[in-house]
């Protein structure tokens, strides 16, 4: 399948059948972190599109068949909320605010029916030799998308409302329950929360490989080399907005109990500075990936 | 020449495939990686070099590259083998056409049916494995010799593979390094795939029905095998089976270093189109 293929069919359509295919969701909360999911996959579409690794005509298509809804979706839920609910509108969220500027304007553009493909480009442009890496990070990007413990960890700390949260989290988690759940992907609330943050912690390891490969192999001159890793940052950075007071309270404690676990299960196995390596290693993928930097806009 | 990527779906799910867009692609590479590895960590290096490798044009725009994935820590070798064999029946020496195009019952707009890559029919069959990845090829070409399948005429070329036993102070050493991998070091003992490689009886029989099979079928490829290991190998015993193809270790890598090729360090790939 020829990689726009899997990419419509392996991350597209899970996120737009639930968006379309669901008549209400019974969480406001999940809704919004829907649609960050699918701003999110229109981002590398987007992005792809500029480096040459989707073709264009079928790229708009893919926009036209399932983005256009999506976004006529967005706009229609968001235009009959009423303003005296609790929560805010999607666009007037801090979860949609928290997206770059960049984000935002093509979401604008979107909503009011345009065709935002070729507007706002990262400023890279064209890359033949990029095709791969970018196939490379589409990749991990897409069993990103499929894991349910990365998920569930990016609802909870990012969108769960305060009492669902304290209660879930307030569940106890012990070593064994979380090697359960890593086996069987399927586990407490809690648990796969802190399995989540472990595959996302993963994850950022792996997109920060292929980012230093990518500047390792010279494919990009440095100017495009920042302007390409802002924008694949730029892609994720509203899955770990720390500048979120709730999001960043609910980090530490993750955090906390993933590190008390660690020291747990594995003082007794390794000495104390390789335990200490593992923490470092943990918490430095998540820093090198999800740091916030200053956006770069193309001129 | 381009690539493109298929998932695999169930029950294969977390295995993909990388497809060559040249009409004469002849071949098949598989990987399999090693002990709560994955496909895309252990083998990603392969996926960004070889488009650029000199040798593309001549051998790796003519093969697809499959990346099969499987319980490397709960289910023993011999699971994990005939989960390949299944595996490689499925796709040798046609893959199946949902990861070549775009089905009818999917929701997708029809210009996306231009795409679809055409059907194949593979001549060639190479395997690469690391580490259990290696032990589970070996055992799979065994049970191969007493069940049909392609994998008899294959070619091996296997990377730090764990066909002579484990280093446990190596091995914790291996798992302490990955964000995740730590949450199974305290339940190791659980694992039968640890068993399996711990297993001097185990890896014995292996040895020796590879061995026998040897006197019977000197014609099947597959069961001599291009062995290397790094010289700064400490989680498996770096010990080749007789009359496998004698390498000379790759000074200065370690486990996980030799297989991954770099700028400055293309062996692996040169391992395979030499094999």
């Amino acid at each position: 399948m020829h990689r726009l293929q899997e990419f419509a069919v392996g991350t597209i359509v899970p996120e737009w059948e639930r968006v379309t295919r669901t008549a209400e969701p019974v969480d406001e909360s999940e809704r919004a972190m829907m649609a960050l999911l699918i701003i999110e996959s229109f981002l590398w579409l987007h992005l792809g599109v500029e480096l040459g690794a989707f073709p264009r005509n079928a790229s708009e298509d893919v926009f036209s068949f399932y983005y256009a809804t999506t976004f006529r979706w967005l706009k229609s839920y968001d235009d009959r909320r009423p303003r005296s609910q609790r929560q805010p509108p999607f666009l007037d969220s801090a979860a949609y605010l928290g997206l770059p500027e960049f984000a935002r304007a093509l979401v604008r553009m979107s909503l009011d029916g345009g065709n935002p493909l070729y507007e706002r480009p990262s400023g890279v442009g064209e890359r033949p030799a990029l095709v791969a890496p970018f196939q490379s990070l589409l990749i991990l990007y897409s069993r990103l998308c499929r894991d349910t413990a990365a998920r569930r960890f990016l609802f909870g700390i990012g969108f769960q409302n305060a009492d669902d949260w304290r209660t879930q989290w307030s569940q106890p988690c012990t070593t064994e329950d979380l090697f359960k759940t890593f086996l069987s992907a399927e586990g407490s609330p809690a648990a796969m929360i802190l399995l989540g943050y472990t595959r996302l912690s993963e994850y950022a390891r792996n997109v920060n490989e292929v980012l230093k490969n990518i500047e390792d192999l010279g494919i990009l001159d440095s100017a495009r080399l920042f302007q390409f890793k802002d924008r694949i940052r730029n892609i994720h950075a509203w899955r770990l907005n720390l500048s979120s007071g709730d999001t960043a309270q609910r980090f530490d404690q993750v955090r906390e109990q993933v590190d008390r676990l660690m020291d747990e299960a594995l003082t007794p196995l390794a000495p104390e500075d390789d335990v200490k390596r593992v923490h470092e290693l943990l918490a430095k993928s998540l820093e090198l990936l999800f740091d916030s930097q200053p956006v770069l806009e193309p001129a | 020449m381009g690539r493109y990527y298929s998932w695999f779906k169930t029950p294969n799910i977390d295995s993909f495939a990388l497809l060559s867009d040249d009409p004469d692609v002849a071949g098949a590479i598989v990987f399999v990686h090693g002990f709560l590895g994955d496909p895309h960590e252990t083998w990603y290096a392969f996926q960004d070099l070889v488009i650029s490798h000199p040798t593309a044009a001549t051998y790796w725009n003519k093969r697809d590259l499959f990346f099969f994935t499987y319980k490397s820590f709960d289910d023993g070798i011999e699971t994990s083998a005939r989960s390949l064999l299944r595996f490689l029946n499925l796709i040798f020496p046609s893959p199946p056409a949902n990861i070549l195009s775009i089905l009818d019952d999917v929701h997708a707009p029809k210009s996306l049916a231009s795409l679809d890559s055409p059907a194949r029919a593979y001549r060639q069959l190479v395997l690469v494995g690391h580490s259990e990845g290696g032990l589970v090829i070996r055992k799979a070409v065994v049970i191969g010799e007493k069940e049909a399948n392609p994998i008899s005429k294959a070619k091996l070329v296997l990377f730090a593979p764990a066909i002579s036993g484990v280093n446990p102070a190596g091995f914790y050493g291996m798992l302490m390094a990955s964000p995740a991998n730590w949450i199974a070091l305290v339940s190791l003992g659980r694992s039968f795939a640890y068993r399996d490689m711990n297993s001097s009886r185990f890896l014995t029989d292996v040895t020796n029905d590879t061995l026998d099979a040897r006197n019977i079928h000197p014609e099947h490829t597959a069961l001599w095998a291009k062995v290397i290991f790094g010289s700064k190998e400490d989680v498996v015993e770096p010990v080749k089976w007789p009359g496998d193809n004698q390498v000379a270790e790759e000074v200065g890598k370690n486990h996980l270093s030799v297989c991954k090729p770099k700028r400055g360090y293309d062996r692996p790939i040169t391992h395979i189109t030499e094999s």
